[in-house]
């Protein structure tokens, strides 16, 4: 299973690229040359040199320092909205799935509720009305993302439950948390291990772009959508602020992606997760989603 | 077919009554008193009698499934209330900035068959090459860029050297449309090249191409008229929730290339916590999700004629 995951040269490739990014950005106040907060105006929009390796922005802050330090904003911003999501989320997808009844028909109705509106759209008005900031950010993230996960652990369980090996647990009188905690979510993790990482491209792009519109992260706190933001007027003149930033931002996302897409051929044979791959993903799967195996 | 038709239109309501009562709700706990907001949005002084007149005029007096109810009846004759800053009705608001909303989004899918459609087809036939490696390569590229970096790297690299590319507004006739369509488009062509791909081979290995093929047509008439049509059946399917993230990309758009769409006009709503606006963008974007749900489904029927509609969903038999 892994020999096949590390023989695919672009799995590999996102494997190394999540490596390489998460090094350089958990480990930004060691790495970083410079505090990247205080302004600085006589150094301002230095080029790049010994002192500065990117040269500064036009506050006179170190560029590499942002970049760093914004990263790990990003990431560790992305990783905790995925911690609420997979904890709301698998939680209540076994729940509504296994037990059905009440739990169940509410599940579905917020379901349809929530996938009725575009993601970003939902997000967007969610810290419009709680107000800018890091945190509404994640609250609104989590609020639109756990019921997809809901949802599809759901769907997966509906189909477990009904197999021999749950059917032979619950004959030999294991109580419904137990076959929930030893068969259902064992067999659920994987897939949803593929649509973490793919989500985690998504949940970067998405906390990006709320931060490029000012929802995010707000100054001087460095955070990559921000800071293609405050390059927007120099973009011109010095292209290399938005570049560096925006470059970063795509490379991760890549990086995700390759990641997921190596991991759910390993992890996710039934192809549970396959229309998510691009975050176009809704549990009801067109038919052409089962045999398209041959790529 | 109208029993199909009504049963779909009567699932709308519960979702259209839910999501709204919820950004009601959210917008009671959020902090800031709505009469306070208004006041100061319109530059008028903050006296305790202007705040109770103002309270008044919004209702706030009232218990919130009051107020949500009374919201509701105006909806319902198309009086979504007033804007905070304008004092414009919010419902004549929205409608002077949908259609250039609706033209973004329709360049948008433009741009994206006009590059999914040759590109997947491409992939497709060259299944297994290089070309075809570096094809998934960049969808993944493709998929991976932040659509507002995007827009800035078109306006940056290509605009600016060709001074007749205009980067903002849409004053400039259907020129002014170029960018903003390529921003919005090229993300999901790339997404859409792939699917497409994918559909081609499976429907390339069933036996009416081999009997078509057999029967002496020229390889370009099978691609084009038998295989294309039945790959692009569940490409459409996807269309319904790609305009989700055709609705949700106008806003970063729109925001960039100063277009004076919906999105934008949303956008500033929030930073001024121009609640009605808000409130008004949140029914538009369910209605039209939904509606153009609707109308794919519908769709199919052209496609593909063994749709049948039964029991509330469009099933391919």
């Amino acid at each position: 299973m892994t020999e096949r995951f590390l023989r695919d040269p672009m799995s590999l490739a996102g494997l190394v690229i999540i490596i390489l990014v998460f090094f350089l950005t958990m480990a930004s106040p060691l790495l970083a040359p410079h505090d990247p907060l205080p302004v600085s105006l006589p150094e301002r929009l230095q080029p790049a040199g010994e002192d500065y390796p990117l040269g500064t922005d036009p506050l006179g802050r170190c560029l590499l320092s942002r970049l760093l330090f914004g990263g790990r904003m990003t990431l560790q911003y992305s990783l905790s909205v995925l911690a609420i999501i997979l904890l709301i989320g698998i939680p209540v997808g076994l729940a509504a799935g296994y037990l059905g009844g009440l739990l169940d028909s509410i599940l579905m109705r917020v379901a349809d509720i929530v996938l009725a509106f575009p993601n970003l759209v939902l997000a967007l008005v969610v810290t419009g009305i709680l107000g800018p900031g890091l945190i509404n950010i994640m609250i609104a993230l989590a609020l639109v993302s756990w019921v997809q996960y809901a949802r599809v652990v759901r769907g997966m369980v509906l189909s477990l439950k009904e197999k021999e090996f749950v059917l032979a647990a619950r004959a030999a009188g294991t109580p419904p948390a137990g076959i929930i905690w030893q068969h259902l979510l064992p067999n659920v993790l994987p897939p949803v291990a593929v649509m973490a990482t793919l989500n985690l491209g998504i949940l970067v792009l998405s906390i990006s772009t709320l931060s490029f519109l000012g929802l995010g992260a707000q100054p001087p706190l460095p955070e990559w959508g921000a800071m293609i933001n405050e390059a927007r007027n120099y973009i011109v003149s010095e292209p290399h602020l938005m570049l560096y930033p925006g470059t970063a931002i795509a490379v991760t996302v890549l990086g995700f992606n390759l990641l997921g897409d190596g991991l759910r051929d390993v992890l996710d044979p039934q192809g549970y997760t396959r229309l998510r791959a691009y975050g176009l993903g809704r549990s009801k799967q067109p038919a052409f989603a089962v045999g398209q195996k041959n790529n | 077919m109208l029993k199909y038709l009504a049963k779909r239109l009567l699932t709308l309501i519960p979702v259209l009554l839910g999501v709204t009562f919820i950004t009601f709700i959210l917008m009671d706990i959020a902090p800031g008193d709505p009469a306070e907001i208004m006041l100061s949005r319109r530059d008028i002084e903050i006296t305790p009698e202007n705040m109770e007149r103002a309270r008044e005029a919004l209702g706030l007096g009232e218990p919130l499934p009051v107020r949500y109810l009374n919201w509701l009846q105006g909806a319902v004759r198309g009086n979504l209330g007033t804007s905070f800053t304008s004092g414009e009705p919010v419902t004549r608001e929205i409608v002077s900035r949908l259609p250039a909303t609706i033209e973004l989004a329709a360049g948008g899918l433009v741009v994206m068959f006009a590059l999914a459609l040759p590109l997947g087809t491409a992939a497709a036939l060259l299944k297994g090459t290089f070309g075809d490696h570096l094809g998934r390569l960049a969808a993944l590229v493709g998929a991976s860029i932040p659509s507002f970096y995007l827009g800035l790297l078109l306006i940056t690299y290509i605009a600016v050297p060709n001074e007749w590319i205009p980067v903002m507004g849409r004053g400039n006739g259907l020129i002014s449309l170029l960018l903003p369509s390529l921003t919005l488009g090229f993300g999901l062509a790339a997404t859409y090249a792939r699917l497409l791909r994918a559909n081609l081979l499976e429907v390339l290995q069933l036996d009416f191409i081999r009997s078509a093929r057999s029967r002496g047509l020229k390889e370009a008439v099978v691609i084009g008229n038998h295989a294309l049509r039945n790959a692009l059946i569940p490409v459409v399917t996807l269309l319904g929730i790609t305009m989700g993230h055709l609705l949700g990309g106008t806003v970063v758009v729109e925001r960039i290339f100063a277009w004076p769409g919906v999105g934008r006009l949303a956008v500033d709503a929030i930073f001024d916590r121009n609640y009605p606006v808000i409130q008004g963008y949140v029914l538009l974007m369910g209605v039209a999700f939904v509606f153009l749900n609707l109308l794919i489904d519908l769709s199919y029927r052209f496609l593909d004629p063994r749709v049948k509609y039964e029991e509330g969903e469009g099933k391919a038999s």
